[in-house]
């Protein structure tokens, strides 16, 4: 066994070992990410198209060498894989396709709590035969969610009222309890209005309710509200700012929400950095 | 040459039965009549559009305590939002009746005939190369545009005097492309979310729009209305057929001009920032015709008010309506017109039969 996990970014310098894979092949953003943050390159046989684009992965830069690969059976078969890593919503025929042949397949959920994150980089580190590096990656996410915790606590005993956060997305969609957008928004001690709406899951709240709602913080995601698009018009709606002057605008980029992952801190540190000053 | 429509059974028989059970005389009901109760509907439209919304808020709440948060509720989301509803729907109508009219044929309307798909291709092909961002006023212009040339194939493939089915297939052909176009425009757009934005130009909706697109599409909605309206006497006159038209001192070229201009500015600029709602330009004009004395002159301004009425009413349902997602204004139009289209199809088989 190697070294557990000295830095993340670290290729593990480990002698080849029997029973863990050497060609992994991950057709999804976020296993992505969890594997790159396990394994060194040498072990990835191929990464999804995306991970290349820093502006949407944020193992961009460790993915280099590692071709990529769309998630069709002829492109993963062409990698001779290993193992397979995927969400649970993309590339069902080519799970299937592979179950039959044999190659072990691991699924993944969309996380809704960090709770749920650490368990899949476990079972990722697991299943490529590095659990200590897994163990470690957790330990250092929950230090830095601590230390976050500590700072926007301290700043939250000063004012008496819980500071009242909504993630708006665009077509009127919040996040409400058991979504991964609360969980960041609970870390960083912001009190999310989409349960004071008894949100469960995504909810729907137009530009109206956004205003009687009078929340301190509106949280965008970079994508949307950047984006030429017209969903992201919305979020620029000039009554949001007329009705609600003293409300406090954060943009996430993107690629903090796309997945739940280690990168899944800097979306909380974020908005501890621009609610808790 | 006579009107198309009486040559179809049904509206004259529809007239004749109004004639003697509700004493309207063969010139449909008299002007004031008729604009007061449109105008009291439109008015009543307006206003119920902006009573009611997602929140319980009033234009008496909004009036009574001016200073409330609220308050931005009412004149920044509601208000532009009635707004956009009556210039949309008024030119809808009026482009509806102006191309029926112009074209003699009663199945004629922007959305059928492929104008607002156009409009929504141009309109997509302008807010995607970011020029948007540097001029919102090419957001009407690439939908004009659009719409434009959309007109123009029109009438180039199909003429004046084009056998419905002819006009029908033009449309249909029309709509493909146009929206051929849209989808791999945002299929090519780097932007992975951008697709979703097609559901926007498709079904069309004037939820979350603001004043911003109001003073965007005025100018041009003001001036396409102008260059249909001023048509209501050509029209009646072409309604003669061409050679008496032409006696009568109209000149069907510049007929042409101002239908194809003045629908293209005004359907073209209200696609670019509501995108595709269809099937008003059909319905209106057909629950007006009877009204006006089917006089395609008459009609024009009838349909602009109907069209007004029909689209604020439609769009205070999808909101009425419970449900999780907010239905799409151009579903609603869609899910009532195209039965309408259906049924009118029906009526006119015998004659293309």
């Amino acid at each position: 066994m190697s070294a557990p996990g000295v830095s993340k970014a670290g290729p593990s310098r480990s002698e080849p070992r029997g029973s863990s894979p050497q060609r992994i092949v991950s057709i999804n953003l976020c296993t992505d990410e969890l594997l790159l943050d396990l394994v060194g390159p040498e072990r990835v046989a191929a990464v999804t198209k995306f991970c290349g684009d820093p502006k949407v992965s944020t193992v961009a830069a460790r993915a280099g060498g590692i071709q990529k690969i769309t998630a069709d059976i002829e492109h993963v078969r062409d990698r001779d894989p290993d193992l397979i890593l995927g969400g649970r919503f993309n590339g069902r025929e080519t799970f299937r396709f592979f179950r039959k042949t044999g190659v072990p397949v691991l699924l993944f959920d969309v996380p809704k709590s960090f709770e749920d994150i650490y368990r899949d980089i476990r079972r990722l580190a697991e299943a490529v035969g590095e659990p200590e590096k897994g163990d470690a990656i957790i330990k250092s996410m929950q230090a830095e969610l601590a230390e976050l915790n500590g700072v926007s606590h301290r700043f939250r005993e000063m004012v008496t009222d819980p500071v009242r956060a909504i993630f708006f997305q665009s077509g009127g969609y919040v996040p409400g309890a058991e979504t991964f957008e609360n969980a960041i928004m609970e870390a960083a001690g912001l009190s999310n209005v989409a349960l004071e709406l008894g949100i469960r899951g995504y909810g729907r709240m137009g530009l109206e309710e956004l205003i009687k709602a009078r929340p301190d913080v509106i949280i965008f995601s970079s994508e949307q509200r950047d984006s030429k698009t017209v969903r992201g018009e919305v979020l620029d709606h000039p009554a949001i700012k007329k009705a609600l002057p003293r409300a406090t605008m954060v943009t996430i980029p993107t690629l903090y929400l796309n997945c739940g992952s280690p990168a899944s801190v800097e979306a909380v540190r974020i908005l501890v950095r621009e609610t808790a000053v | 040459m006579n009107r198309s429509d009486t040559r179809s059974p049904r509206p004259v028989s529809q007239g004749a039965d109004c004639h003697t059970r509700c004493g309207i005389s063969g010139d449909g009901v008299p002007g004031w009549l008729l604009y007061s109760v449109l105008g009291t509907l439109l008015a009543a439209a307006f206003l119920g559009s902006l009573s009611l919304g997602t929140l319980k808020y009033s234009l008496w709440d909004a009036i009574r305590d001016p200073s409330s948060d609220l308050a931005f509720i009412f004149w920044d989301i509601r208000l532009p939002r009635a707004v956009l509803g009556l210039l949309v729907g008024a030119t809808l109508g009026l482009a509806g009746a102006a191309m029926q009219g112009f074209l003699r044929n009663p199945l004629a309307e922007p959305g059928i005939l492929g104008v607002t798909g156009g409009a929504a291709l141009g309109a997509v092909a302008v807010f995607y190369t970011g020029l948007v961002a540097v001029f919102p006023m090419m957001l009407p212009v690439g939908g004009i545009a659009g719409a434009f040339v959309s007109v123009l194939l029109l009438y180039l493939f199909a003429g004046t005097l084009a056998s419905v089915q002819t006009l029908i297939l033009a449309g249909v052909a029309i709509n493909v492309i146009a929206f051929a176009g849209t989808s791999l425009m945002l299929n090519l757009v780097k932007d992975p979310y951008a697709v979703l934005d097609i559901v926007f130009w498709q079904m069309g909706s004037l939820a979350d729009r603001s004043f911003r697109h109001v003073v965007l599409i005025l100018p041009f909605v003001l001036a396409g209305w102008g260059l249909l309206l001023w048509d209501g006497r050509a029209l009646e006159a072409l309604s003669l057929g061409e050679t008496t038209a032409s006696s009568l001192g109209i000149s069907l070229r510049r007929l042409r001009a101002r239908v194809v201009l003045g629908t293209a500015l005004a359907v073209g600029a209200s696609v670019a920032v509501c995108g595709s709602i269809g099937f008003v330009g059909l319905i209106v004009p057909h629950l007006m015709r009877p009204l006006v004395g089917y006089r395609p002159g008459r009609l024009l301004g009838a349909s602009a008010l109907g069209g007004a009425i029909l689209l604020l009413g439609s769009d205070i349902a999808v909101r009425l309506v419970p449900s999780l997602v907010e239905l799409k204004l151009g579903v609603v139009t869609s899910l009532v017109g195209a039965p309408f289209f259906l049924l009118l199809i029906f009526q006119m088989r015998k004659k293309i039969v």
